[in-house]
């Protein structure tokens, strides 16, 4: 699918990150639709974070573009751009209502009532030390900091981390609100759950390389399980390890599960020619499709 | 830019309590108090008449006897108050490094350039420098006037020379250590304790008998030294005899220190990582 330019909220172009001979970001071309919530997935040392920063200039990248509404990043873009890095990188010796202070301040159309209505719901005590605040306690004032300019752009490293079962709803439900309201969402994590209930586009990196990239639903719909139990060990099959549209095989004794791309009716009758106890065709989770995006590799 | 505001409005007011506290005790105990002056100035204060290099002038309590009538210039204050700045200046110096140590990501999402930033945070630095400065002329002439000591003071017609120097002393302090700890993400308040430490080390070195590559490359390093310029004691002033330093040129270093110091610190920084 052809996303036009001007419907884009980011673009990210053959972005290259080199620390040495270590490549963290490889050659990484990403669209992010405006309006949409996108996840970035991946691994420990994935280069997610790294993305993140090339992206808004924290790091130099080694190569290529990243366009914010389809111009350069400009220090104004921060004037709708929140970003959270996955360790706040808070100070340690102001109170959170210093922080709400100092952000308005910097930010022209920070909302200090919505600040204070966030910081309510994250039960967060502002008149504390961030220093004194727990992880997750800070992890909610930088969301906290983050929605209260009412931006049109967020970046979201790891947002939920730290945060306990009930706040880790109030930042999806604030994400998926953001994005109700116009705003693009770019975030990651490691709950998968939380992004297949929140995401509606969703790239996998695995060491720096782009593996799967798509709209979530396309993604889980083209992608099933076939899982076959046999009377023994489950045979190998040669056709379907040179078969293109089967991502992984994995056998476990009896069971036989291959993971496939489309319908898998030419596999199913694959299988079947060897007479199998049970044949059984699941739709894959996004769970399903990380490992196997990420085992391929 | 309110973060530094609350930085040096905090270093400000934990420096003004010690002082006023300090200055209260001696208040308290003035009938027993002693203060020495030593003012030893003779090469910057020559002309002026009153003060010599070996006066020192014992100062006590009203009703208490004075043992020497000598008064002490009013500069003598304000290099105190130079001093004492420096000393902040040095610690305020270290405000790049400060931001570095994980708060990169916060400072460079601001909707300004990185060194529109970093400019306005070294804004409110030297303007705190500036304060503390201020503050410690007011409090130790409030001091004087309260003891009585007021007399033992006088103005002289190069004060303003005094004033523009010591307050480039403190600046220079800043921007040296800016430069120098811009791009570090710790230790940098070891690197501006020991930029004091190499600092009169290399005065020392100047006047020893180096080889002359040694010396010429000492000389040339001095002339980035602050200490150089701003001493108001023996020691350093010999130095300045050595340097053949005027008072216009040691101001003039002391601002060109200043301004490249803070143009290395801006330099490094915005080419920085986070």
């Amino acid at each position: 699918m052809t996303i036009q330019p001007d419907a884009l909220a980011i673009e990210m172009r053959s972005l290259t990150k080199s620390y040495g001979d270590t490549i963290a970001v490889n050659k990484l071309s990403v669209s992010i639709p405006k309006g949409s919530i996108f996840g970035l997935l991946g691994t420990n040392g994935a280069g997610k974070t790294t993305t993140f920063k090339c992206a808004l200039g924290l790091a130099r990248p080694s190569s290529g573009q990243v366009l914010f509404d389809g111009h350069p990043l400009q220090p104004q873009t921060f004037e709708s751009l929140s970003y959270m890095p996955e360790r706040p990188a808070l100070y340690e010796w102001m109170t959170g209502a210093a922080h709400i202070e100092a952000a308005r301040r910097d930010f022209s159309k920070f909302d200090t009532s919505r600040a204070n209505e966030l910081a309510a719901l994250f039960s967060l005590n502002l008149r504390k030390r961030v220093g004194t605040l727990s992880k997750g306690q800070q992890s909610a004032l930088g969301l906290t900091l983050a929605f209260a300019i009412h931006p049109q752009m967020l970046v979201l490293d790891e947002p939920s981390s730290g945060l306990d079962p009930v706040h880790q709803r109030h930042v999806l439900d604030l994400m998926i609100d953001a994005a109700a309201g116009g705003a693009t969402v770019l975030f990651s994590s490691h709950q998968i759950g939380q992004v297949e209930r929140a995401a509606d586009h969703v790239a996998i990196l695995h060491r720096g390389n782009l593996v799967l990239e798509g709209v979530v639903e396309d993604l889980k719909a083209s992608e099933k399980i076939i899982e076959a139990t046999f009377d023994s060990d489950a045979p190998r099959f040669a056709e379907l390890d040179a078969n293109p549209n089967v991502r992984r095989i994995m056998r476990q004794g009896r069971l036989l599960r291959a993971y496939i791309r489309g319908t898998g009716d030419g596999v199913v009758d694959t299988i079947r020619a060897q007479s199998p106890t049970s044949v059984r065709v699941l739709d894959q989770n996004l769970e399903d499709i990380f490992l196997v995006a990420v085992g391929e590799n | 830019m309110y973060k530094e505001f609350l930085r040096v409005r905090n270093i400000f007011l934990a420096f003004a309590i010690t002082v006023v506290a300090i200055a209260l005790i001696v208040f308290a105990f003035s009938g027993h108090a002693t203060v020495n002056i030593d003012t030893n100035a003779h090469a910057v204060h020559q002309g002026s008449g009153a003060a010599h290099s070996t006066d020192s002038v014992n100062v006590y309590a009203p009703g208490v006897e004075i043992s020497n009538q000598d008064r002490v210039p009013f500069s003598v204050l304000l290099a105190l108050a130079g001093f004492v700045a420096a000393i902040f200046g040095t610690v305020l110096g270290t405000c790049l490094a400060a931001e570095n140590c994980g708060h990169l990501d916060i400072a460079w999402t601001r909707p300004a350039s990185r060194v529109a930033y970093a400019l306005r945070l070294m804004t409110i630095d030297a303007l705190g420098i500036l304060a503390i400065f201020a503050f410690t002329v007011g409090v130790s002439v409030a001091l004087l006037y309260v003891e009585h000591w007021q007399k033992y003071l006088y103005p002289e017609n190069t004060t303003w020379v005094f004033l523009v120097s010591f307050v480039a002393y403190a600046l220079a302090w800043f921007g040296l250590v800016a430069a120098l700890t811009a791009s570090v993400r710790a230790k940098a308040g070891a690197i501006a304790g020991f930029s004091w430490v190499i600092a009169g080390a290399l005065i020392v070195l100047s006047s020893l008998n180096l080889p002359p590559a040694i010396h010429t490359l000492v000389t040339l390093i001095n002339y980035l030294n602050p200490l150089l310029y701003g001493s108001y004691s023996s020691g350093p002033e010999a130095a300045r005899h050595l340097f053949n330093i005027t008072p216009a040129f040691a101001i003039s270093a002391l601002f060109g220190i200043t301004i490249l110091g803070v143009g290395a610190a801006l330099a490094q920084w915005r080419r920085l990582e986070a």
